[in-house]
């Protein structure tokens, strides 16, 4: 296999590979911060030889734990759910479900991967610099990520490093999205219009008109950044700081104005990482209901008003920041309104099930799983977008809970769906099913009993981004909650393992698979050599009348 | 099957937990928190029966029609049914960002009322320093080329001004019962966040900016102040309190505080 | 070839979209307070913004033309675009403008050495091949700047 291959398939091997690494260093890193939340105080000699200065004698610093915080939500924001769903099966699987021989432009593709690899790279080094990976969170607040070393450790070179890799992954991802935009648009075969696509491709397209409009602004944003660390401009740092007794020399710049450029890219990359998932569920759900999706019209036009609307909701996410009062409220009406659209799709999920003839497989189990998740997460947010209610729970655990719920979880949910649903594709060997049950369940309980205590700590009014909790005397009755979620993730890390496991036995030593053996009726499941001339929507299941129970896209 | 069934045991589990309230917010103490907890309450009974139903049809579909040998219907969809729900949820929806905006509006534009109490907060890595003019009414002015946190000088009063003589400062913040008090919310350094869980009330403190926020509390206590936005390595220790106290107690602190040396 | 066309088309949309969030900063920063300073533009940064028309023009006819004498014409205005600009740039340091100086300065050194390097681009881009969507990247280049330009008249 060449490095630098130009195959959409290897490339998309090299997202899935990339993302795979980044998740499971993610998940580490989630793990020390649990294990931290519940023991403070604890004495780990290995902490001491990784990190000599953030853990000296083995005891983490406040530091140690904010730079682990900020390397796992940027791993997982940008490299996993933004890598895994889009770069990696959408390389993989966008030309064949559209029957083009390859994506339109397979040396960008190369470059784009590439430059992902750099960016994880850059953001890597950050743990080798001096002072340590950055603490400031995935968001990078200024003033706190604009003044270099003297706001805390990791604010110098970790904090330098991070933009790098920030900018360096928004070019990656804009080739990404011109080359998936044009491949959509200009390389589909014959008789596949538009309204024929699966909705995984139209949940591609979507992604990456969203990547292209929102990721200049990330770049423009994390170039201002730059500027003012390192060449003495002030577009986010005001007049007269004083940190650490030392005056800062800087005039008249707004912090505010980094979170409208930040939250203006950040809001929608909720939907980059989420969308992709939806359509891979709503495919899925209808293969294994052997039924038709329900309102593909819709599902099609859903996507389009959570994008749309989407652009038009950041400031959400700054109720409290000291902007305009009267600006949140119009924030707060559209944010609501994109609960609709998201209502839309959950109803639609339930009627492509409803009547249909269910097959467990262990694809199907994580996409009826997705469902569940993205109803628990989704109506968490119908109390954050309301600015009154965010008096309260902006910043604590409550948030914490909501975007992982529907958000983190959500996704990953959809990219087990699909890595389970296309394995027999990408290898020609089938995972083993039972393994994969298992799998779904213990990380379905999992994830519930993670998340549900933060949203309880949020009730409590537990700030989120603490190194711990032992100063707050209202916190002082809510260890069990924090034991809870600590044990929980353990055992839900624990259970990765199995897939882990289950993924590399299947694809050195798994049961050889037919060409279709979901009984799927998309491109990618037909004989390389047949005709890709397509005749049908993506999804005709059970048609009365019909032998078999499905008819291909390419079939007469 | 086991899905249906596992479904159903967490929402089951997840509505008793709220319903169980073992971990719920701390009472009320202003009017303010009080029509947030009623506001809150009547969303968590629409949010919990849409969860109720979603996840319970949820699970019934997966029971009811896992695979039993029966043929699959075959329904493309319903324009009626897709424009009913639409519809639906967009007014259920929309009709509570209309509610809540009222509690929103009556801490943010409602500007009716005096407040007698003006309090100027500084907040910095990682600590909180609060100020109150003294018997003159007046705070003094302030430079960050007069700032000495080791003087006791934290916001750089003037010593040249005479309204700052008598300015007091407190580390901890102190109102007078039932009485319209006005913050001034001010940064040194990075961002950070004022929050009084039983006054359900947050504001995030920007360098660069002088934000209001005002309230009035109804119940003595002392409650803490956790700094709820991102500031650094000290974050976790950034805290203090809010003490209410009688308006007669509050006057003798005042005067007290006032006639301490310098 | 359609693909090509419509890859160019949404690079420029891509690059609108870095531009669109600056001049938002650049609004806001400006609208923040009293420390915004004009910038004195002189003649020449005007003659320089011809200069780049000019060029679009010239590629625009060998275009059509298939000329290719007239396509070299529009690469050498280009390069002499990018040289002025550094003149330009050299002018506002003697006249005490540094990147640091004013926000009105660090926006216009940031802005004009990032449409330079898209010109660069560009120009390497023309100087390779004759098809027909490097002269729209290139016109769209040449309108990115006159706009640029008209936003610093507006924002001084």
């Amino acid at each position: 296999m060449k490095i630098f291959s130009t195959d959409h398939k290897v490339i998309g091997k090299q997202y899935l590979t990339l993302a795979f690494f980044s998740v499971a260093l993610g998940i580490v890193l989630s793990l020390i911060m649990r294990f931290h939340l519940i023991r403070p105080d604890a004495k780990i000699s290995w902490f001491a030889t990784l990190w000599p200065v953030g853990a000296t004698g083995g005891i983490m610093t406040p530091e140690l734990y904010l730079s682990l915080m900020s390397i796992h939500g940027t791993l997982m924001v940008f490299f996993v759910l933004s890598t895994a769903p889009q770069g990696g099966f959408g390389n993989y699987f966008l030309p064949l479900q559209i029957g083009a021989p390859k994506m339109a432009f397979p040396v960008l593709s190369m470059l784009s991967f590439w430059t992902t690899f750099l960016a994880l790279m850059a953001l890597l080094a950050s743990f080798a610099v001096e002072g340590g990976a950055p603490l400031s969170g995935w968001t990078a607040y200024p003033p706190l990520s604009a003044l270099g070393q003297v706001a805390g450790p990791g604010q110098g070179l970790g904090m330098d490093c991070w933009i790098v890799s920030i900018a360096l992954f928004s070019i990656a991802s804009l080739m990404g999205a011109i080359n998936f935009i044009t491949t959509i648009l200009d390389m589909r075969t014959e008789g596949m219009n538009l309204m024929r696509m699966p909705l995984t491709c139209w949940g591609w397209f979507v992604t990456a008109i969203i990547s292209l409009l929102a990721f200049g602004v990330l770049l423009a944003a994390g170039i201002l950044l730059f500027m003012d660390r390192n060449l003495g401009t002030s577009f986010f740092i005001p007049a007269g700081l004083v940190v650490s007794d030392q005056l800062q020399n800087h005039s008249g710049g707004s912090p505010i104005l980094w979170q409208h450029l930040f939250w203006f890219f950040g809001h929608p990359e909720v939907y980059i990482a989420i969308l992709p998932g939806m359509g891979i569920v709503s495919t899925v759900l209808s293969v294994f209901a052997r039924k038709p999706v329900f309102g593909y019209r819709a599902m099609v036009y859903a996507m389009f008003s959570i994008a749309i609307l989407g652009f038009f909701v950041w400031g959400h996410h700054m109720f409290i920041s000291g902007m305009s009062p009267y600006s949140s409220i119009a924030f707060s009406l559209i944010t609501l309104a994109v609960g609709v659209p998201s209502a839309i799709k959950t109803f639609n999920w339930l009627g492509t099930i409803w009547g249909g003839k269910i097959r467990f497989t262990t694809s199907m189990l994580f996409a009826l799983g997705f469902v569940s998740v993205f109803v628990s997460g989704g109506l968490t947010g119908l109390f954050l977008g309301q600015p009154a209610i965010d008096l309260y729970f902006h910043d604590t655990y409550f948030v914490v809970g909501h975007f992982h719920m529907i958000m983190g979880v959500a996704a990953i949910f959809a990219i087990f769906s699909a890595m389970y649903f296309w394995f027999p594709k990408m290898y020609g060997r089938m995972m083993n099913d039972n393994l994969g049950q298992v799998h779904f369940y213990l990380t379905f309980i999992g994830v519930y009993a993670i998340f549900i205590p933060m949203h309880f700590l949020g009730i409590l009014g537990a700030p989120r981004r603490y190194a711990d909790f032992k100063e707050l005397e209202f916190l002082a009755k809510s260890g069990i909650l924090q034991r809870i979620t600590t044990y929980s993730a353990y055992c839900t890390a624990a259970a990765q393992l199995l897939f882990f496991g289950s993924y590399f036995y299947a694809k050195w030593r798994g049961p050889l698979a037919t060409i279709n053996p979901w009984d799927a009726t998309t491109l990618e499941w037909t004989e390389p050599s047949e005709s890709n001339v397509v005749n049908h929507a993506p999804d005709v299941y059970s048609l009365p009348g019909e032998e078999k129970d499905f008819v291909m896209q390419s079939d007469q | 099957m086991g899905l249906a069934i596992l479904v159903w045991i967490l929402t089951v589990g997840v509505i008793s937990l709220c319903v169980g309230g073992v971990w719920w917010f701390p009472a009320p103490i202003s009017q303010h928190a009080f029509n947030f907890d009623t506001h809150f309450s009547r969303m968590l009974w629409v949010a919990g029966a849409i969860f109720l139903l979603a996840q319970g049809l949820l699970g019934y579909a997966i029971l009811r029609f896992r695979d039993q040998g029966h043929p699959a219907t075959h329904n493309e969809g319903n324009a009626r049914l897709e424009v009913v729900w639409t519809m639906v949820t967009a007014v259920v929806f929309i009709g509570f960002a209309l509610i809540g905006n009222k509690i929103w509006a009556s801490v943010h534009m409602d500007k009716s009322g005096d407040a007698t109490i003006k309090i100027e907060v500084l907040a910095k890595q990682f600590s909180w320093n609060f100020r109150y003019p003294g018997p003159d009414g007046k705070l003094g002015r302030t430079d960050v080329k007069f700032i000495r946190d080791s003087a006791g000088n934290p916001f750089g009063i003037d010593a040249q001004d005479p309204a700052g003589r008598d300015d007091v400062i407190s580390s901890a913040i102190r109102v007078p019962r039932g009485i319209l008090v006005e913050l001034t919310l001010r940064s040194r350094d990075v961002i950070h966040n004022f929050f009084v869980r039983e006054l359900r009330l947050k504001q995030d403190i920007v360098p660069g900016m002088a934000i209001p926020l005002r309230f009035r509390a109804d119940k003595e206590g002392t409650y803490e102040v956790p700094c709820s936005e991102l500031c650094g390595l000290g974050h976790h220790q950034m805290r203090t309190t809010l003490i209410v106290m009688s308006a007669e107690d509050f006057q003798i602190w005042l005067k007290d505080e006032d006639r301490k040396p310098r | 070839m359609q693909k090509s066309k419509t890859a160019v088309a949404l690079l420029l949309i891509a690059i609108g979209m870095v531009f669109a969030s600056l001049t938002s900063a650049m609004v806001v920063r400006r609208g923040l307070g009293g420390d915004w300073r004009a910038l004195p533009f002189t003649a020449l940064s005007l003659g320089n913004l011809l200069i780049l028309m000019a060029s679009s023009v010239a590629l625009e006819f060998a275009r059509r033309q298939k000329s290719s004498g007239l396509w070299w014409l529009s690469c050498c205005l280009g390069a002499l675009f990018l040289m002025m600009q550094l003149l330009v740039w050299r002018d506002l340091m003697s006249a005490g403008f540094n990147v640091a100086t004013n926000p009105s300065s660090s926006f216009f050194y940031l802005i004009s050495g990032l449409h330079g390097t898209l010109v660069l681009g560009g120009l390497a881009a023309l100087a390779t091949t004759r098809a027909m969507v490097a002269t729209w990247y290139w016109h769209g280049m040449s309108i990115l700047w006159m706009y640029l330009m008209l936003l610093f008249q507006w924002m001084q």
